[in-house]
C-alpha cells in the first residue's frame, strides 16, 4: 500500500503532504454526505498543534495534570510541609549552638565580672539540660521531616506514574483509532519515538515544573524568611546574589542551546553512520569500501569530539563562575554575620545557618536551568506528541450502527473514486461485482491502486465518491467492527507479533481451539515447518525468538486469516515470498476450505491469477480489463503483455493466438 | 541537610554533556533492545585492567588532573576552619588571629609605625580586623580553588573524551575487519549498542572514575583525621557511624537494585508492546483487536506502576533513614561538643573547647559522610561501566573468521572465471548447507542459480564473495585459490545487488558514487544513460540530487533498484552478483529494469539468483540447487529437455497448477 501511494504521489516525499488536520478532513470524504461519516468538529485549525503558540502549548501540556490534580495539590502541600520542617530543624540547630555560645559567654561575663566563685557544676547541669531538650526537639523535627519526605516521594512517584499512565493510554488508543491515513503519513519508527520519548519529555517537563517550582518557591521564601527573622539586613543581603545568579544561568542556557543542538545533531549523525554501516554491511563488504566508511566515521567523530569539547569548555567556564557567585554570596553573609556577632547582635549558630541557607537557596535556583532546558525539549516534543493526540480519525462512525448481517460475502463496488489526497485520485470510478464465493484476481502495475481498492473494502479509508456494498449493505451503514470481522486480510508486508506461534495464529480469533489453529496451519502449509521448530506451536517468534523466512511468515499470516473465519479473504500479494510449489499447495488447500467464501488475490504471478473466476486488470486507477484468464489472454492489453513477459521463452503454443499482434520472441527478451 | 559546599554532590552534575545527551537517547534504544543484557557486573580484574589499558596512553595526564582535583578538595576543606575563626571572634578575643597577625607582620616590615597602631587596636576593632582578614583569606583560597577547578574540569574531560573517541574509532575499525559470519550470528541491535550506548555508559567512568575515587577517598580520610586531631573524644564518638552507614547503604542499594531491575523490565514490556502495536497497526485494525490490545497495554502499565511504586517505597523508607543515621552523628557532635564546651570553660585557656570548634566539627562531619554515602553511587556507576566495558572488550576480542594469509596474493585486474571444486560448507560446520558443489563459470558468463528457498543459493554467493570460507574443497578465481587471495583486492572487483537494495543516507548521486567517490557527475550521468535509467532518475523530485531518505525510504522499490544498478555499474566489477534483485518488483517495472540489467551484465561474470524465469532464460548456465546440492546443470533449453526439477518449476510458473507431463518445443 505504501508503494501504491507513493507512486500515486509520483515519488514526492511525504513532507509535501498538507498538514494533518487538512488531510484528515480530506480522508473523511467531505464532499459526500453519508450517515456514516461523522461531522467534523468546527475548529479544526485550532487543534492543529503546529499553530499553537508556546503558551497554548504549555496550557495543553498541563491538561495532563487534570486527572491527577488532587495528587498534584497533595504533592505541593507536602513540599510546603517538608520545607517548613527542614527549616525548623535548621533553625533549631541554630538555637542549640546559640544557646551553647550565649550561655557560655554570659557565664564568662559572670565569671569575669563576679567576685564570688561561680557554681560551674550547677551551671553546666542547667545548660546541658537546655541543650538536651533542644536536641531532643531537633531529633523530633528530623524524624517528622523524614516521614514527610517519605510521603512526598511516594506521592511524587504516584503522581508521575498516574500521569504517564493516562498519557500512554490515550496515545495508544488514539493510534489504534486514528486510521490508516495517519499511519501512512508517519513511519512507525517516528510514531514509536513520539509515543515513548516525546511523551516522556512532555511528562517530565510537566512533572518537573510542578514539583520544582513548588520547591524553588518554598525553599527560597522559607530560608529568606528564616534569615530575615534572624536579621532583616542580612536577609536583604542574601537576596542580593539571586538576580545575578538567575541572569547568569539563563544566559548560559541561551548560549548553550544552539551548541547543544549541534552536538546532538552530530551525535545522531555519528550513530547514523555507524548503524548504516552495520545495516549495509553486505554492500560495504561486497564493494570493499571499508576504508571509505572508516574515513566517513572518523570525520564525523572528529566533528563530534570538537563539539563535545566546546560544550565542555563552556561548562568548565560556567561552573566556577556559578560557584564563585555562590561563594561570594556566602562570604558576604558570613562577613555581615561575623561583624554583627562582634557587637553581640548575632551568634555562632546564626552564622552557621547563613551558610546552610545560602547553599539550599542557590542549589534550588540551579534547577531553573534544568527547567529551562527541559522546557525547550518539551515544546518541540509537545508539538509532535499533540500531532498524534489531536489528529482526527480518518474514519468516523456514527454512534450505534447495526452490525453487518450474516451473508455469503458478495461484494460490489459502485462508482468508487478515492485518493489519499482528494486532488490526486488513485482510484477512478471503479465499479464491479464479485459474486459470493468467487475468486477475484487483481492484476496491474505497481501504483495502479490494487491495494488501495482492498483497503477501501475493509474500510481502512472511505472513498470520496461512490459506495461499496457487502451482501447488499453499504459498508458505511454498518458498524466498522462488523465489516472488519467479515474480512480476513493478509497483507503485503507480513507482520507477526513477538509471541508464540499459536498466539500469532490465534490473533485472528482469540477463542480458536488448538485443533482449529492446527487445521489453519495445515491449510497454509505451515504445519510442517512449525512442527520442526524447537517448541512447535509454543515457539516464540520475533526479535526475542525465532526468525522466520519471508515465505514462512506469509504462511503464518495466511493461517491467521483463516482462523478468523472471514467471509471475504483478501490476499494482498501474500504469496510473493512463497516458492511456486508451496504456493500451489496452499491454493489447493485453500480451495477446499474457502468454497463458500469470496477471495481477492493481488498477485504478479500469472500462475496465481490463472485460476481466478474473474481477473480485474487495474491501470492507473481504472479497471482496463476484466474477464477470465483465458479470455484476457485473447485480448490486446496489459494482461497479455505481462503474460508475454512472464511466459517468455515458452515458445509458440504457450499463448493463445491473437490476431496480428506482434510478439516479442524468446531470444529478443532474453538476457 | 546539605553540606555547606556540597561540591561532592554537585560533582555528579559536572559536565558530561556528551555522555548525558547520548545516554538519554540510547537508554531508550537499549530498553527496546529485546536482549536483556546485564546492565551491571561485579568488577572483574580482567575487565578493569582492560579499561585501565585504554587509559594508559594518558597516564601522566590522568595523574595530573587527579592531583589537581585533590588539591581543589583540600583547599575547599579549609572552609570549616575559616568558619571556626569567624565564630570564635564573637567571643571578643584579645589576640589577633593568624590572618591578622600575618597582615600585621607584613605591614610591620614596611611601616613599623602603622603596625604599632594596629597592635594597639581596641578589642572590637581587632575583631573587625580578624573578620575581614579571615574573609579575605577565605576568598583567596576559593578563588584559587575555583580556578584550579576550571582547569580540572576541562582537562579531565578532554583526556577522558580522547580515550572514549579512540575507543569509538577502534570499535568501528574493528567492525570493518570482522567477517560476515559475525554479522550473521549477532543481532543488529547488539552491534549497534556496542559502538553507541555501551561506550556512552562507560564515558562517565572513563572521564571521572579515577578522579572521583581518589579525591573522595582522600577527602574522607582527611576529614576523619581532622576530626580526630581536633578532638579525639568526639572523633571516637562519631566515626564509628561511618562503617555502619556504609553497610546500611549497601543493603539499601541491593534492595533498590532489585526493584529497579523489575521497573526496567516492566517498562521494557510497556515500550515493546507499544512499539509492536504501532508497527503492526494494520494487522491490529484488520483483526479488530483495538479494545483487547488496550486492555493488555493497560495491564502492563498497571504492573509498571506497581513496580515503580515498590521502588518508591524502598527509596522512601531508606533515604530518610540514611539521613536520620547521618544526622545521629550531628546530634552526637552537638551534644558531646556542648558538654565539652561547658566542661572546659573553666579550664586553662589553651585547653578550652570553643564554640567555633564545635561548628567546624559539625561541618567536617558532612565532608566525612559525603563520600561514604556517595560511594554506593560510585560503585554502581562502576559496575555499569564494567558491564559495558566487558561487552565492548568481547567485541574487540572477536576475531575475523576470514583473514588474509600472511603472503596473500594481491589480485591485479581479473578476468572473472569462477570455479567451485568439491565445495562443502555449513555456517555451523556440523550442519553443512552445501555438499560437494562443483561448477565452472567462464569469464563473462551469466550463471543463474535456481531452487527453493533455503537450498543454498545465497550461500554459494557468499562463498564467491569470500564472506565465508568453505570447510572442504576450494574456490578458484581465474585459477587462484580464494584462500590465498588478499580479500580487498578481490572485493574491489566484485559487486552485489541484493534484494534489500540498501541505500545510504544522502542523495541519489552520492549513492551511485558510493564505490567511486572520485567519479565526476558526468561519469554518473553516463552510467545512468548506459543503463537506460537516466530519464527516470532525473525525473525524481530533485533529479540526481534527490535525498533518498533513511535507507532509501523516499524512493520506490523500483527506483531504489535502479540506483543500486547504477552503483554497481559505476563500480564496474568483474564479478557481479544479483541476489533476488528483482523479486520485489512488478512485471512492468521489471521490464524497465530488464534493459538496464542486460547492459549491466555485459562483459562480466554475473551470478543471478532469482525466482523469475525471465531473468534466467538467457543465462549461459543454470544451476539448479536442492538441499545444498547441484541437482541439475545446463542452460534453459537443455534443462527443459531433461524434464527434471527445472522443467517442473518452469511449468508450474508458466501454467499455474496444471503441471504438464512433457514440454513445449
Amino acid at each position: 500500500m505504501q508503494r501504491d501511494k507513493q507512486s500515486s504521489n509520483s515519488g514526492q516525499p511525504r513532507t509535501d503532504q498538507p498538514p494533518l488536520a487538512e488531510r484528515a478532513r480530506g480522508g473523511n470524504g467531505s464532499d459526500f454526505s453519508s450517515a456514516a461519516t461523522g461531522s467534523l468538529p468546527p475548529n479544526t485549525a485550532a487543534r492543529d498543534p503546529n499553530n499553537f503558540s508556546n503558551f497554548e502549548l504549555i496550557k495543553h501540556m498541563f491538561q495532563f495534570v487534570r486527572p491527577v490534580k488532587w495528587l498534584a495539590v497533595l504533592a505541593c502541600l507536602l513540599v510546603g510541609l517538608g520545607v517548613f520542617l527542614e527549616i525548623s530543624a535548621v533553625d533549631l540547630t541554630r538555637v542549640v549552638i546559640n544557646t551553647v555560645g550565649t550561655t557560655l559567654s554570659s557565664a564568662g561575663t559572670q565569671i569575669a565580672g563576679g567576685t564570688q566563685k561561680p557554681d560551674w557544676n550547677a551551671f553546666r547541669h542547667g545548660s546541658l539540660h537546655v541543650a538536651l531538650m533542644l536536641v531532643g526537639m531537633l531529633a523530633f523535627f528530623i524524624i517528622l521531616s523524614s516521614v514527610c519526605n517519605f510521603f512526598r516521594s511516594i506521592t511524587n512517584t504516584r503522581l508521575s506514574m498516574d500521569m504517564v499512565f493516562h498519557m500512554r493510554s490515550a496515545v495508544y488508543d488514539q493510534l489504534q483509532q486514528v486510521g490508516f491515513s495517519f499511519h501512512d503519513a508517519h513511519s512507525s519508527g517516528q510514531l514509536i519515538n513520539r509515543a515513548l520519548s516525546d511523551l516522556h519529555n512532555v511528562r517530565f517537563f510537566v512533572n518537573l515544573s510542578l514539583v520544582s517550582i513548588a520547591e524553588i518557591v518554598g525553599y527560597t521564601i522559607g530560608y529568606n524568611i528564616l534569615i530575615a527573622t534572624i536579621n532583616p539586613w542580612v536577609g536583604l543581603a542574601s537576596l542580593l546574589p539571586v538576580p545575578f545568579w538567575i541572569w547568569y544561568i539563563l544566559r548560559f542556557g541561551k548560549k548553550m542551546r544552539p551548541v547543544q543542538r549541534d552536538l546532538m545533531a552530530t551525535g545522531d549523525q555519528l550513530v547514523n553512520v555507524y548503524s548504516e554501516n552495520v545495516a549495509g554491511v553486505n554492500v560495504v563488504k561486497a564493494f570493499a569500501t571499508e576504508t571509505t566508511e572508516t574515513g566517513k566515521y572518523n570525520a564525523t567523530a572528529d566533528t563530534y569530539f570538537s563539539q563535545v569539547m566546546t560544550t565542555v569548555g563552556m561548562w568548565a567556564n560556567f561552573i566556577p563562575v556559578i560557584r564563585g557567585i555562590a561563594t561570594g554570596a556566602n562570604l558576604l553573609l558570613f562577613f555581615l554575620g561575623a561583624m554583627l556577632a562582634v557587637s553581640g547582635k548575632l551568634h555562632a549558630g546564626d552564622i552557621l545557618v547563613f551558610g546552610v541557607a545560602m547553599g539550599a537557596i542557590l542549589s534550588r535556583l540551579q534547577q531553573i536551568n534544568q527547567i529551562a532546558n527541559q522546557y525547550q525539549m518539551a515544546v518541540v516534543s509537545a508539538r509532535r506528541f499533540f500531532e498524534i493526540l489531536y489528529a482526527y480519525p480518518s474514519i468516523t462512525e456514527a454512534a450505534a450502527l447495526p452490525a453487518l448481517p450474516r451473508g455469503p460475502g458478495a461484494v460490489e463496488f459502485s462508482g468508487v473514486s478515492f485518493g489519499y489526497h482528494p486532488e490526486k485520485p488513485v482510484l477512478k470510478n471503479i465499479s464491479f461485482q464479485a459474486p459470493a464465493g468467487s475468486v477475484i484476481a487483481l492484476v496491474g502495475p505497481t501504483g495502479a491502486g490494487k491495494t488501495t481498492m482492498m483497503q477501501l473494502l475493509a474500510r481502512f479509508y472511505d472513498p470520496q465518491t461512490g459506495a461499496i456494498f457487502v451482501d447488499g449493505h453499504d459498508i458505511r451503514s454498518v458498524s466498522l467492527r462488523s465489516v472488519r470481522q467479515a474480512m480476513g486480510f493478509v497483507f503485503q508486508e507480513t507482520f507477526l507479533f513477538s509471541d508464540t506461534v499459536i498466539n500469532n495464529i490465534r490473533y485472528g480469533d482469540p477463542k480458536a481451539s488448538v485443533e482449529q489453529v492446527e487445521a489453519a496451519a495445515r491449510i497454509a502449509q505451515a504445519h510442517e515447518f512449525i512442527m520442526d521448530m524447537p517448541k512447535q506451536y509454543d515457539t516464540m517468534l520475533g526479535e526475542r525468538g525465532l526468525t522466520l523466512s519471508g515465505g514462512q511468515k506469509q504462511r503464518l499470516a495466511i493461517a491467521r486469516a483463516i482462523v478468523a473465519n472471514p467471509r471475504i479473504l483478501i490476499l494482498d500479494d501474500a504469496l510473493a515470498a512463497v516458492d511456486p510449489e508451496t504456493e500451489h499447495l496452499i491454493r489447493r488447500a485453500l480451495e477446499l476450505v474457502l468454497q463458500h467464501r469470496t477471495v481477492f488475490i493481488i498477485a504478479h504471478r500469472l500462475s496465481t491469477v490463472k485460476a481466478a473466476d474473474l481477473v480485474l486488470v487495474l491501470e492507473e486507477g481504472t479497471i482496463t480489463q476484466a474477464g477470465t484468464h483465458d479470455a484476457l489472454l485473447r485480448q490486446h492489453g496489459h494482461y497479455r503483455e505481462i503474460a508475454e513477459v512472464q511466459l517468455l521463452g515458452g515458445g509458440p503454443g504457450v499463448l493463445p493466438p491473437l490476431g496480428s499482434t506482434s510478439r516479442r520472441g524468446a531470444a529478443e527478451g532474453a538476457l | 541537610m546539605k553540606p555547606l559546599l556540597p561540591f561532592l554532590r554537585r560533582r555528579r552534575d559536572t559536565p558530561k554533556p556528551a555522555a548525558q545527551q547520548r545516554a538519554g537517547s540510547s537508554e531508550d534504544l537499549s530498553s527496546l533492545d529485546p536482549d536483556f543484557e546485564p546492565d551491571r557486573k561485579p568488577i572483574e580484574r580482567k575487565v578493569l585492567r582492560g579499561v585501565l589499558g585504554w587509559m594508559r596512553p594518558y597516564r601522566n595526564a590522568y595523574i595530573l588532573t587527579t592531583v589537581v582535583g585533590t588539591m581543589v578538595n583540600l583547599l575547599e576543606m579549609i572552609t570549616p576552619r575559616y568558619m571556626q575563626q569567624l565564630v570564635d571572634t564573637d567571643i571578643p578575643g584579645k589576640h589577633p588571629n593568624i590572618f591578622t597577625s600575618f597582615i600585621i607582620n607584613m605591614i610591620s616590615r614596611v611601616n613599623v609605625g602603622a603596625a604599632g597602631t594596629l597592635a594597639h587596636l581596641g578589642r572590637r576593632e581587632l575583631a573587625y580586623c580578624n573578620i575581614t582578614s579571615t574573609i579575605g583569606a577565605w576568598a583567596l583560597t576559593m578563588t584559587v580553588a575555583l580556578l584550579l577547578q576550571r582547569f580540572g574540569i576541562y582537562y579531565t574531560t578532554l583526556i577522558g573524551q580522547k580515550v572514549i573517541f579512540t575507543l569509538r574509532r577502534a570499535v568501528f575499525a574493528h567492525l570493518q575487519e570482522l567477517s560476515m559470519s559475525f554479522y550473521d550470528k549477532t543481532r543488529f541491535g547488539r552491534i549497534l549498542t556496542r559502538g553507541t550506548s555501551d561506550i556512552d555508559s562507560m564515558s562517565n567512568f572513563i572521564v571521572w572514575g579515577i578522579n572521583t575515587a581518589f579525591s573522595n577517598l582522600t577527602m574522607m580520610l582527611i576529614a576523619a583525621t581532622i576530626i580526630m586531631l581536633m578532638d579525639w573524644r568526639i572523633g571516637l564518638a562519631v566515626l564509628w557511624l561511618g562503617p555502619v552507614l556504609y553497610l546500611m547503604n549497601n543493603f539499601y542499594r541491593r534492595k533498590v537494585g532489585v526493584a529497579w531491575r523489575m521497573t526496567r523490565e516492566g517498562y521494557t514490556r510497556v515500550s515493546t508492546n507499544l512499539a509492536e502495536n504501532i508497527s503492526g497497526m494494520r494487522v491490529v485494525t484488520a483483526f479488530n483487536r483495538q479494545n483487547q490490545n488496550l486492555d493488555v497495554f493497560n495491564d502492563l502499565q498497571t504492573t509498571n506502576t506497581a513496580n515503580n511504586m515498590r521502588a518508591a517505597y524502598i527509596n522512601g523508607i531508606y533515604q530518610p533513614l540514611l539521613g536520620v543515621v547521618g544526622f545521629l552523628g550531628k546530634v552526637i557532635i552537638l551534644l558531646f561538643g556542648a558538654w565539652l564546651v561547658f566542661h572546659t570553660a573553666d579550664g586553662p585557656a589553651n585547653q578550652r573547647f570553643k564554640v567555633g570548634e564545635l561548628v567546624a566539627l559539625y561541618v567536617y562531619w558532612d565532608w566525612f559522610m559525603g563520600p561514604v554515602i556517595n560511594f554506593g553511587n560510585f560503585y554502581n556507576d562502576t559496575m555499569m561501566a564494567m558491564a559495558c566495558a566487558e561487552r565492548v572488550q568481547n567485541l574487540l576480542a572477536e576475531k575475523p573468521q576470514v583473514t588474509d594469509v600472511p603472503d596473500a596474493l594481491v589480485l591485479a585486474e581479473i578476468r572473472g572465471a569462477v570455479r567451485f571444486e568439491h565445495v562443502s560448507f555449513g555456517y555451523d560446520p556440523a550442519k553443512p548447507v552445501l555438499h560437494d558443489v562443483n561448477f565452472d563459470a567462464q569469464a563473462g558468463q551469466t550463471i543463474a542459480l535456481v531452487g527453493q528457498t533455503g537450498c543454498g543459493k545465497s550461500t554459494v554467493i557468499s562463498l564467491i564473495c569470500r564472506f565465508y570460507q568453505p570447510q572442504q574443497g576450494r574456490i578458484l578465481i581465474d585459477g587462484y585459490d580464494l584462500r590465498k587471495i588478499q580479500g580487498e583486492s578481490l572485493h574491489r572487483q566484485t559487486g552485489i545487488v541484493s534484494q534489500n537494495n540498501f541505500l545510504f543516507t544522502g542523495t541519489v548521486m552520492d549513492n551511485i558514487r558510493y564505490t567511486r567517490p572520485d567519479a565526476t557527475d558526468q561519469q554518473v550521468y553516463d552510467a545512468a544513460r548506459q543503463l537506460d535509467c537516466y530519464d527516470i532518475l532525473s525525473r525524481l523530485k530533485d533529479g540526481f540530487q534527490t535525498d533518498v531518505g533513511e535507507r532509501g525510504g523516499s524512493l520506490s522499490l523500483g527506483q531504489r533498484q535502479l540506483v543500486c544498478f547504477c552503483r554497481a555499474f559505476l563500480a564496474n566489477p568483474r564479478i557481479l552478483i544479483l541476489d533476488e534483485a528483482t523479486s520485489a518488483i512488478d512485471t512492468q517495472t521489471e521490464l524497465l529494469i530488464q534493459n538496464a540489467l542486460e547492459r549491466l551484465v555485459e562483459n562480466r561474470t554475473t551470478f543471478i539468483v532469482a525466482h523469475r524465469l525471465s531473468t534466467i532464460i538467457g543465462a549461459h548456465q543454470v544451476l539448479v540447487l536442492d538441499q545444498g546440492r547441484i541437482v541439475e546443470h545446463g542452460n534453459h533449453q537443455s534443462l527443459l529437455e531433461r524434464n527434471g526439477q527445472y522443467a517442473r518449476l518452469y511449468y508450474e510458473f508458466t501454467h499455474g497448477h496444471d503441471i504438464k507431463p512433457h514440454l513445449a518445443p
